[in-house]
């Protein structure tokens, strides 16, 4: 999923505007310390995925816990956008963006995508 | 060959079957009429001008004016401002649909094609792109980055600017696409294809001018149609940018010039002016501080909205609240006029205005309100509100609002304050050319205390009344009063007390009344018309004069070829004097 949203923002804002948003948004939901498998993950400078490490994180500490570690990530990142540029285009970007994202089933909480 | 149909839609009958060019509605309000029309279809345009003057914010508007899920814009991004940023910013303007993103308005950033300095795979790219989604408009942001990346790092050796320009141009006409290349240029490059190649050339700037900066927009180029030449002022407001012609079309839906009169509504001003203002003139109201230029103008538009005549006052030196509450104390009720929507109160005090912009929307209040009333209250407020650069052209800018009002068959009461001391004529000159009608109004100091009076000086193709008149503001308004017959040397502003010389031989009558007998007494015979004129003054004044002669036996009515004629009853001979009248009557 990371990958492809990765995929889809950086056609309209560039590799470099993606890895940008992908970094302050792991910052983010690294920030309070609720997924430690985060800190196996960082930001990719080369391949089409922005993260790296998410494989490895589920290796360690179980497909849950990166799952739940990227969901973190995401959720990071739609309210970032949201704050840019607001929450109703934001979720449209990303729907629009992501084959198979559908807008109507993505939302932000404090904590949370869905 | 691309054949024109001439803009009446007439064919010359040299070739019937011309094909014809559609036009791309920019959705800017004012740029469609400086491009002649609109944008050429599948035109290739550049925008051009320096940072920050609103290149990209014009070329979003026109964007999202116009693309659609069918027809959707492709916007590629080249190094420049971030998208994300872009896009922050530009959401504040109204025309933003933020619903249109991704699906009409799609960015695609095109940032790595050209780091890799290789434009062939950046046109590819593009190319690619257009194919998929078969856009109506294409828009690239920076082309000028892309241009000096491209020779920055060498890349012109694979492919050279000129070459991807024209290959460019020619991939978006052939997929019948609209496109705007925006660059930062400060002028023209003349070794840059783009300027050769473009179809358009729409040229913003923002010049200087002591602490003033005024937008300006020029067409330098635009293949197929004739631009509006010059310099088009422009601003960016919260809806996006809109731009100001310099010169305004005539308005086709508008009677130019009606005939008739349009009543003052100052009581005893009609019959001064021969009947009201004439339509579609420019009348100069002119006075000192106080004078109550501003009662007669707010008059005038209350006795529109009695006569179902719309009107507009365009105000520069106070808030509409205050000259709404200033015109309630003299029994002009403005208030309810704007609430029944027969009046449009622009106030217009920002130091940096152009006259375009100025005329630009009073001209759309009065399209709006259908109005043929407008008052411009003052002058001097106008031309302070002008930006420095506009204020040298004053005379000019005005000659054209005025022109482009009365030609759409306005009438139009200008107030321009004079100083206490200044008689008929003085500090009028810089304007006075401008004006169909002057009414002069001043101070004259008599018996100790100020009162105004009034005269007209000029009236065109009227009959008016060449008196000076004294006139109050009433509760309930302006009111012209009586000629001040006892006084001379009223224009010196401190009039004597005339002794009644010429006046002792004709018993009950006013002087005006005497020296209109005299005519008379020379004419030995005369029309009512005549007798306004040799005598000067109004046709509609005459009749009272001539009823006040027959009524003292000094005149009495013939009949001479079907015409009303009056001769005088005690004629004597044609040159009298005091003593000659004295005998008339007996006395």
């Amino acid at each position: 999923m990371c990958a492809g949203v990765s995929d889809g923002l950086s056609r309209w804002i560039g590799r470099e505007g993606c890895r940008a948003l992908f970094a302050r948004a792991l910052a983010n939901a690294r920030a309070d310390g609720t997924h430690p498998v985060l800190d196996l993950v960082r930001v990719s400078t080369g391949s089409v995925s922005c993260l790296d490490g998410l494989a490895e994180g589920a290796a360690r500490c179980g497909p849950d816990a990166a799952a739940a570690g990227a969901t973190a990530i995401l959720s990071e990142l739609i309210a970032l956008l949201g704050r840019l540029i607001g929450d109703d285009m934001a979720l449209s970007l990303l729907a629009n963006s992501t084959p198979g994202l559908r807008a109507d089933r993505v939302s932000h909480g404090s904590r949370g995508a869905t | 060959m691309i054949h024109l149909v001439p803009a009446d839609g007439t064919a010359d009958g040299s070739n019937t079957d011309r094909p014809v060019i559609g036009s791309l509605a920019t959705g800017v309000p004012g740029l469609d009429t400086v491009l002649g029309g609109g944008l050429p279809e599948f035109s290739f345009n550049l925008v051009a001008g320096g940072p920050g003057v609103g290149k990209t914010t014009m070329v979003q508007q026109i964007v999202f004016n116009n693309a659609t899920v069918a027809h959707p814009a492709l916007y590629f991004t080249v190094l420049g401002e971030p998208t994300l940023k872009m896009i922050r910013y530009q959401r504040q303007f109204g025309f933003f649909q933020p619903g249109l993103v991704g699906s009409a308005v799609r960015f695609i950033n095109l940032t790595e094609e050209v780091l890799r300095d290789d434009l062939a795979a950046v046109l590819q790219r593009m190319v690619d792109e257009v194919e998929r989604a078969r856009p109506g408009i294409v828009v690239v942001d920076s082309f000028r980055t892309l241009g000096l990346q491209a020779h920055d790092r060498g890349g012109a050796g694979k492919m050279g600017l000129e070459q991807f320009t024209q290959r460019l141009a020619l991939h978006l006409t052939t997929w019948e696409v609209t496109s705007f290349l925006i660059g930062e240029y400060v002028e023209p490059e003349v070794q840059n294809p783009i300027f050769t190649v473009a179809d358009g050339i729409i040229w913003l700037s923002q010049p200087s001018d002591g602490n003033s900066v005024v937008r300006k927009l020029q067409v330098v180029k635009v293949r197929g149609r004739p631009p509006m030449p010059g310099f088009h002022t422009f601003r960016l407001t919260d809806g996006g940018v809109r731009v100001f012609p310099r010169i305004l079309q005539p308005q086709k839906s508008r009677q130019p010039r009606r005939a008739g009169r349009l009543s003052t509504g100052v009581p005893g001003l009609d019959a001064m002016t021969g009947g009201g203002y004439p339509a579609g003139d420019a009348v100069l109201l002119t006075g000192p501080a106080g004078s109550g230029k501003t009662t007669f103008a707010a008059q005038f538009l209350a006795e529109g909205l009695i006569r179902g005549e719309p009107g507009v006052a365009v105000i520069f030196e106070e808030y509409p609240e205050a000259y709404i509450a200033r015109a309630k104390t003299v029994g002009v009720d403005l208030a309810t006029m704007i609430k029944r929507d027969k009046l449009g109160i622009l106030y217009l005090r920002p130091l940096d205005l152009s006259v375009d912009e100025t005329l630009g929307t009073i001209m759309d209040e009065v399209e709006r309100l259908g109005a043929t009333r407008v008052v411009i209250d003052s002058l001097s407020g106008f031309e302070v509100a002008l930006a420095p650069a506009f204020r040298e052209d004053f005379r000019e800018s005005l000659y054209r609002l005025v022109g482009v009002l009365t030609a759409a068959g306005v009438t139009v009461v200008m107030t321009a304050e004079t100083s206490a001391a200044a008689s008929t004529g003085e500090t009028l000159e810089h304007v006075s050319f401008i004006t169909d009608d002057i009414i002069v109004q001043r101070y004259v100091e008599i018996a100790g205390e100020l009162r105004p009076v009034l005269a007209v000086v000029k009236m065109r193709g009227s009959q008016h009344s060449r008196d000076y008149r004294s006139y109050e503001i009433t509760a309930r308004g302006a009111v012209v009063g009586k000629r001040l017959d006892d006084y001379h040397g009223i224009t010196t502003g401190v009039p004597d007390r005339q002794r009644r010389l010429r006046n002792r031989g004709y018993p009950g009558l006013t002087d005006r009344e005497a020296s209109i007998l005299d005519v008379l007494i020379g004419l030995r015979e005369a029309t009512p018309e005549l007798l306004a004129t040799e005598a000067g003054i109004a046709h509609s004044d005459i009749a009272v004069v001539i009823d006040r002669l027959i009524e003292l036996d000094y005149a009495t009515g013939a009949g001479l070829a079907h015409k009303e004629t009056y001769r005088p009853v005690a004629h004597v001979d044609n040159e009298p004097d005091d003593s000659t009248r004295a005998s008339r009557k007996g006395v």
